[in-house]
Parts: structure tokens; C-alpha cells; sequence
């Protein structure tokens, strides 16, 4: 009963770690690679972490492969949100069938300011770097 | 160039799969300290990746 369980689950960490990799070809643009790549190879190594955690039955093994699993689940948004600020700061293009882009001259690259005022954003002009009070 | 951040993270990640299901397909629980440290430094290398290149193109 055991071993159908892991396997079900490595199959499945198996598969979507594979849906990354083809992902990580097919996708046309920095940004959705970003995201595909991820989501996908997150949730693909939590499963098969959760695979080697059922099938050892000592407690010390789990307990590393949740510490696995935890540290992978902290750590993988952070770095995808370095990734895509560095890129937009850098001047990586959209895809040409993009919809939105919510940055869309709020960043300055000549001052390295980027103004998130929601409301005063199209009266302010962007070269002008104040510094907020709080 | 920021491309090949996202690879190599990727790769690193695929590693640590390996790694588990190697540990799962050979009864050896010990490999899973390999992926703990291997996943440490891939988060390390791109928080020093996308620093210097965040540096290098700051005019």
C-alpha cells in the first residue's frame, strides 16, 4: 500500500517537474518562464520530497525532507520576484501579445526610482525623487 | 542574460528530484543532506546573480 502511494506521488512530482523543463523551452518570454518554471518545478519537488517522506519510516528522514520541502516553498517566490525585478530593471521587452503592464512608465532607469503612488502617479513627474515620510 | 538564471535555477531544482528519487530507488536517506545544501546554494546563487546583474546595468 506504501509503495503505491510514493509512486503515485513520484509520478506526479515527475511529471510536473517535466512540465517545467518544457515550459522553460516553449514559453516565449522571461517573464512566463519566471512563472512556469516556478510554480511548476515547486510543486513538482514537493511531491517527490512527500514520496521519500512516506517511504522511509524512520522520523528523522521525514523531518529532513519536510525541512526540504519547507525551505524549497520559502524560498523559490523570493528569488522568482529578484529574478523579474532585475529583469524589468534591466530593460527585458514584453512578448508582443502581452496585455498589461502595470509598470508602464512608473520607472525611471536614468535614477533608479520607480514611483508606486497609485493616485499621484500621472501629476507626478518621475524625475523628481523625494523622499516620503513614512 | 536573465534567462540563464531562470535555467540554472532550474536545473539546480531538477537536481535536487534526482537526488530524492535516487535516495527513494537505492535506500539511501542520506543523499537528502546533499539536496538540503543544494538548495541553500542554488537560492544564494541567484540572489548573487540577479545582484550583480542589477549592478552591471545601473548606469
Amino acid at each position: 500500500m506504501t509503495d503505491i502511494i510514493v509512486g503515485i506521488f513520484a509520478f506526479l512530482g515527475t511529471v510536473f517537474v517535466f512540465l517545467a523543463a518544457v515550459g522553460m523551452i516553449r514559453m516565449p518570454d522571461t517573464y512566463l518562464r519566471i512563472s512556469v518554471t516556478t510554480k511548476a518545478a515547486t510543486l513538482g519537488i514537493g511531491l517527490l520530497m512527500l514520496a521519500g517522506a512516506i517511504h522511509s519510516n524512520e522520523i528523522a528522514i521525514t523531518a529532513k525532507a519536510l525541512a526540504i520541502i519547507l525551505f524549497i516553498f520559502l524560498t523559490a517566490p523570493v528569488s522568482a520576484h529578484l529574478i523579474g525585478r532585475t529583469s524589468y530593471y534591466s530593460g527585458v521587452k514584453l512578448w508582443k501579445n502581452s496585455v498589461v503592464d502595470d509598470l508602464k512608465g512608473k520607472y525611471n532607469a536614468h535614477t533608479d526610482f520607480l514611483d508606486s503612488d497609485l493616485e499621484n502617479s500621472s501629476e507626478k513627474s518621475s524625475d523628481q525623487k523625494e523622499p516620503e515620510s513614512n | 542574460m536573465v534567462d540563464r538564471v531562470i535555467a540554472l535555477d532550474l536545473i539546480v531544482t531538477t537536481g535536487i528530484g534526482f537526488i530524492s528519487a535516487y535516495s527513494i530507488l537505492y535506500e539511501q536517506p542520506a543523499l537528502l543532506d546533499v539536496a538540503l545544501i543544494l538548495a541553500l546554494i542554488a537560492f544564494l546563487g541567484t540572489v548573487a546573480f540577479t545582484y550583480y546583474i542589477q549592478q552591471r546595468n545601473k548606469p
